[in-house]
This record gives structure tokens, sequence and C-alpha cells, in this order.
């Protein structure tokens, strides 16, 4: 169980999130959702270790994330970061193959590199493996990075759980590529991994997610299944926007249309901030 | 038909793994295959490369020989006879004078260039440079600053101190010119690599106006003494120079493979280095540590030799590619040819006069960079990486 508890972070003055609890089990799939500077990706690098919270703990299977060495935590743990800034002409296959780094004592082993190729072919850039990564699309790009972190938690450890981090993994996707990502990341969850991931598409989360976590101001709004949170009322008091919420028509879970907003923008900061409670 | 639907999965990864060879690396896959025989490959070429420069170097100069008494010299060194028949005066030449100065231009060229593929892969960007921390400026300034103000502030120190004055000066320059850099990226334990750019920019003015300043007072004698020190040269390597040189250079060069993994994760991005279980604060560390003790030590004994440490890396990155691991032994290697090169030209070229080294490696270095600048713009890219 990855948890967070009581996390507070404040930066030159401002505070980004304030007293937020989050556990990630192993085998379920988290979806954080809210809009933009909700915390959303403050929360996900508290999660990761990369950012010390102000106030508050991380603890990834009852040890927290500060006592463990970084290797440690990398073995069971995966990132996928918003965005790729490797910018030098790695061959792609050798970029998923780095997911390998913390395993690693010496030089990599024939075993490194087949699941390498495993995690390429996952993310269904298999032909890919010897392009330059530069000349790929954002897209494609992402797909790689994907690979990478799947190779580096690709099997599970001796002891404890896997955990795999997605900072928006559909951001940049076609429709297709959207889901197959989140498929695949369904998948690992089956697998017995945790899997936290920020998403922006609300119905991407309604359809995968086991249980969905609505950010606003820093704070959890709402968390629980998906068709208890991602509610009329909750969506457009969190995202501003009024929706309308019917049953998808053949998978069973919350579908969430956007209805034309005929008043002026409402303003968020003059609201009074209404916590729904439960 | 859908890829993902027969991607393998983790227990295809399992099945794998049942291969006998799995372990010892019998099984690879082509493309591991041809990485390594690629890597190994330009790694050969380079000793070959770099053994060619060596010879040409020992044998090619105003006392000229063959390279049959260039072996013959050195095994007579060794009590060993060979049948090339050498003059006393050749031996004296060889052993007292080239040897030295070659070793050195192996070792300060491949300190460069080391320090040259270090940097580029800590700031993430070919062109960056091991001046680019304030190193070689702060170096250069401490020297000068020696030799015009030398015998004023520090009086009779400077006869105790005798010829090692200026090299310990420089290097300590150079040292302390990247830790001001560094403290000025750093706050609260973490290095930010882009302030330390920008830092190490307005360092490096600095000290230039200081050196410019010091050439403005300086008197004719210290003026040539000075071009020493901002236009590099090894006419004065000696012995004693390389006993105390050669370890610092050598040592550098030894360690810096040990950063290539590190350095290769780094170039994901510093998050991503961090979540594959880097310790990035402790790699930057050592990058700049590894760099300012190179780079400090070969301006010390050669002054201040430009564009070895940006060329050397770069051109390898267009010919075996970013890894690394190939990138550092092969910077090492084509660094200590390519200054051979050049110091064998300076010496040569209008002999028997010198040329300042670090003109030569400019006038080579800098037509090389604009080619590799308008190819990339003729392809329409702009510059890449």
């Amino acid at each position: 169980m990855l948890s967070l508890s009581d996390i507070t972070v404040q930066i030159g003055g401002s505070t980004l999130i304030h007293q937020v609890d989050l556990t990630v089990q192993p085998g379920t799939l988290t979806a954080v959702v809210g809009p933009n500077g909700a915390g959303k990706t403050t929360l996900l690098r508290v999660a990761s270790g990369e950012l010390t919270p102000s106030t508050g703990t991380v603890s990834m299977d009852d040890q927290p994330l500060a006592a463990c060495s970084n290797r440690e935590v990398a073995r069971r743990r995966a990132v996928l970061a918003q965005q790729s800034h490797l910018r030098f002409a790695f061959p792609v296959l050798q970029v998923v193959l780095m997911g390998r780094t913390p395993h690693l004592n010496g030089a990599e082993t024939a075993r490194d590199w087949q699941i390498a190729e495993s995690a390429l072919a996952a993310v269904g850039l298999a032909d890919f493996a010897e392009r330059s990564f530069p000349t790929l699309s954002g897209g494609e790009q992402q797909r790689v990075q994907l690979a990478r972190a799947l190779a580096q938690i690709w099997t599970p450890p001796p002891s404890g759980n896997r955990y795999l981090l997605l900072d928006e993994p559909t951001a940049s996707l076609d429709l297709a590529h959207q889901h197959r990502v989140l498929t695949t990341a369904a998948q690992r969850a089956q697998d017995g991994v945790g899997v936290l991931a920020i998403l922006h598409d609300l119905n991407l989360a309604a359809q995968y997610a086991d249980q969905v976590v609505m950010l606003r101001d820093g704070q959890v709004y709402e968390s629980g299944a998906p068709a208890e949170v991602l509610t009329p009322s909750a969506v457009q008091s969190v995202f501003g926007c009024p929706v309308c919420v019917i049953d998808h028509p053949t998978q069973g879970c919350p579908l969430i249309v956007a209805e034309r907003d005929m008043r002026a923008a409402p303003d968020h900061t003059a609201s009074p901030h209404t916590f729904a409670s439960h | 038909m859908d890829r993902s639907a027969q991607a393998p999965e983790a227990p295809t990864a399992e099945r794998h793994d049942a291969a006998p060879a799995a372990s010892n690396g019998q099984a690879a896959t082509p493309m591991r295959q041809q990485h390594q025989q690629k890597g190994r490959r330009v790694l050969g070429g380079l000793v070959l490369l770099l053994l060619g420069a060596t010879g040409a170097s020992l044998a090619i100069g105003a006392v000229d020989m063959t390279l049959g008494q260039v072996l013959a010299i050195l095994a007579d060194r060794v009590g060993v006879s060979l049948p090339w028949a050498f003059e006393r005066q050749q031996a004296l030449v060889l052993t007292a004078i080239r040897l030295p100065r070659v070793l050195l231009a192996i070792g300060v060229g491949g300190g460069l260039a080391v320090s040259g593929a270090v940097m580029q892969g800590l700031f993430r960007n070919p062109l960056a440079d091991p001046s680019l921390i304030g190193v070689s400026s702060g170096a250069a300034l401490a020297a000068v600053v020696t030799i015009v103000l030398g015998t004023t502030v520090l009086g009779a120190w400077t006869a105790w101190l005798g010829a090692f004055l200026l090299p310990i000066a420089a290097f300590a320059g150079g040292v302390a010119a990247t830790v001001v850099v560094y403290q000025l990226a750093t706050s609260s334990g973490r290095t930010s690599v882009a302030t330390m750019l920008l830092a190490g920019i307005a360092i490096n003015a600095l000290a230039g106006a200081g050196t410019g300043l010091m050439i403005f007072i300086a008197d004719d004698d210290q003026l040539r003494d000075l071009t020493f020190w901002t236009l590099g040269s090894l006419g004065g390597a000696t012995w004693s120079q390389l006993a105390v040189v050669g370890p610092c250079l050598l040592g550098g060069m030894l360690a810096a493979p040990f950063m290539a993994r590190p350095l290769n994760a780094m170039l994901l991005g510093e998050g991503e280095a961090l979540h594959l279980g880097i310790d990035t604060e402790r790699v930057k560390k050592l990058v700049i540590a590894l760099a300012a003790f190179v780079v400090g030590a070969a301006v010390a004994v050669s002054g201040v030799i430009g564009f070895v440490g940006l060329v050397v890396p770069h051109l390898l990155r267009l010919a075996v590619g970013p890894d690394h691991r190939v990138l550092i032994p092969g910077s090492a290697l084509l660094g200590g040819a390519l200054l051979l090169g050049a110091d064998l030209l300076s010496r040569t070229i209008v002999a028997p006069a010198e040329l300042p080294l670090g003109i030569v490696t400019a006038l080579l270095g800098a037509p090389f960079f604009l080619w590799l600048l308008l190819r990339d713009r003729k392809r329409g890219v702009g510059y890449t990486l």
C-alpha cells in the first residue's frame, strides 16, 4: 500500500496541497482528477518522493519513503512524467532499457534486454526499437516513456508491492492510444501493481479507475468509487462547468457530458469553498 | 491487427527468462549485439588512432627520427636492445623533451574531452563546455594575477614556491571559481543546473574582465608570459610536471566511466533519473568536482586550450550516439589523439617557433563547429542534439 497521510505542501508562502490523505492499494487503479492548478502534479511528486512535503508522511508498504534508499524505492515504483526532456538521440529500445537501471549490478543482461523489448511491445511500438527517440512524435515518445516505466517494474519484487505513478499518461495521445494506455495500466493493476494516474478526461477515469480522488484547491473534495465521486453536483462545483451524468450505454460506468454554460464563467476565488460532508 | 492484443506481458518475460543462456548474455538480441559491437569497433579504432598520433608525435620534430629509432630508444631505457641505431642526441630529445610532452598532450586532451563529455551530459546540452563552470577562466585569472602582481604581493614567497607557484595558483583559481558557481546555484541542498549555467557565464565574464585588467597593466615581459595562459601551450612539459599533474588527469579519466550510467539516466531529465534510483545531487557534485579537478590541473600546466572539451564529445556523439558508456572512454582516446595532432601542428607549422596551442585548436575546432551548424540548418531541422 502506498499511503500519503496528512500531506501539506507549502512553497514560497502559498499552499499547494493542504492536509491530503490518499492511499493506493496494490491491485487497483486510482485516478486523480481536478481542474488545472488543483495540485494534482504536486501530489504525484510527493507520492514519488521527488518533493518532500512540508508536513505529513508518505509510506510504501508501511515503510516511510524518507527512510528508504532511492534505489530500493526505484526497484518497486516507476513514474511517468508529463513531459519528456530527452533530446539526445538514443535508440528507442535503449531508452526503455534505462528502466532497468535500478535493477542492474554491472551491465544489462540478456534478460534486461528481453524485458525492454516486451515492454516496448506492450505499448505497441515493437517496430520502433531502433528508431532515434527525438525523431518520434510526441505521442510516440510518451508511449516509449511508458514502456520504460513498465520495464522498471516488470516483475514482482522479492518483497513488497509494485507501484506505477502516471502523470497525465494520455495527454498527447489519440483516442485509440488513450484507451490502449489505460488498458495497459489496468492490466498492470490486475497483476497486483498499485496504479496512481492523473487524468484530465473524467470519462477515462470513470471507465478505468477503481477509485477516483477529486482535488480542488489542493484539497480532496471527494474520493471513492467513480460513480460516487463523479456526480453532476461535484463536477460542477469543482470544475465550474455544468455537466450531466448518464449511464454509459455499454460500459456500465458513468458517462459525463458537459453542457454549454450559458452564464458567465463563475468566479472561484470569490465563492466560499463548500466541501461536501459525508 | 491491434498490436497490444498480442503484446507479450509479464508471463512471457518469465518464459524468456527460462532460456539457458539468458544471464550470461549469449542469447542476446540482435540490437544488443549491434550496440556492443559498434561500441567496441569505435573504441578499437580510437585506440589505433591514438597510437598512430603518439608515434607521429614522437618521431616528428626539430630532431627527426624514425619510428624504429623511437622504439629502439624506448627499449634501450628498459635494457632491451633493438636493431635500429640511434644517436645520443635523439635519445635525449625523445626522453627529456618529446615523451613528457606527448604524455601530457594525451592526458590534457583526454582530460578536457572527458570533462566536456560529462558536463554536456550533466547540462543535458551538447553545447556545454568544461569552461562553463568557470574553471578555465578562474584558473587563467589566478595565473595572470600571479604573473603580474605575484612578486609585489607575495615577495619572498615567490622564490620559495618557484616553478610550482603558477600551476598551484592556476589550479586553486580554477577550483575556487567552480566552488563559487556551484554555491550560487545551490540552495537548500539542491543544485539547479540552469542557474549553474547562468552563474558560470557571469563568473566567466568577471574573470575575463579581471584577466583583461591584468593584461592592461602588465609590462612587456609579463605579456609574453601571459600568452601562455590565455592561449595555451604544452611547450613547458617536464617529467616533474607530469608527475604532479598526471595522476590528477588520469584519476579523472578513470573515475569518469563510473558516472556513465547515472549520466545516461540524467539525460532523461533530473526527475526521471531520481525515479530510476539515481542520487542526482550526488552525481551533480561528483561531475562538477571531477571537471574542476581535471580542467584545473590541465590549465595549470598547459594554459587555456579551448574547443577540445566541446568538439570531441560532440563529434563522437555523432558517430556512436549519446551513450556515456562509450562516449566517455571514446572522448578520452579521441581527445588525446586530437590534442597530439594539434600540438604537432603547433610546433612544426612555424618551426622553430611555436604557435600557441589554443590558436590551433580554435582554428580546427571553430570551422568544424560552424560546419555542423550549417549542415543541420540545411536539413531544415535547426540545431539538433
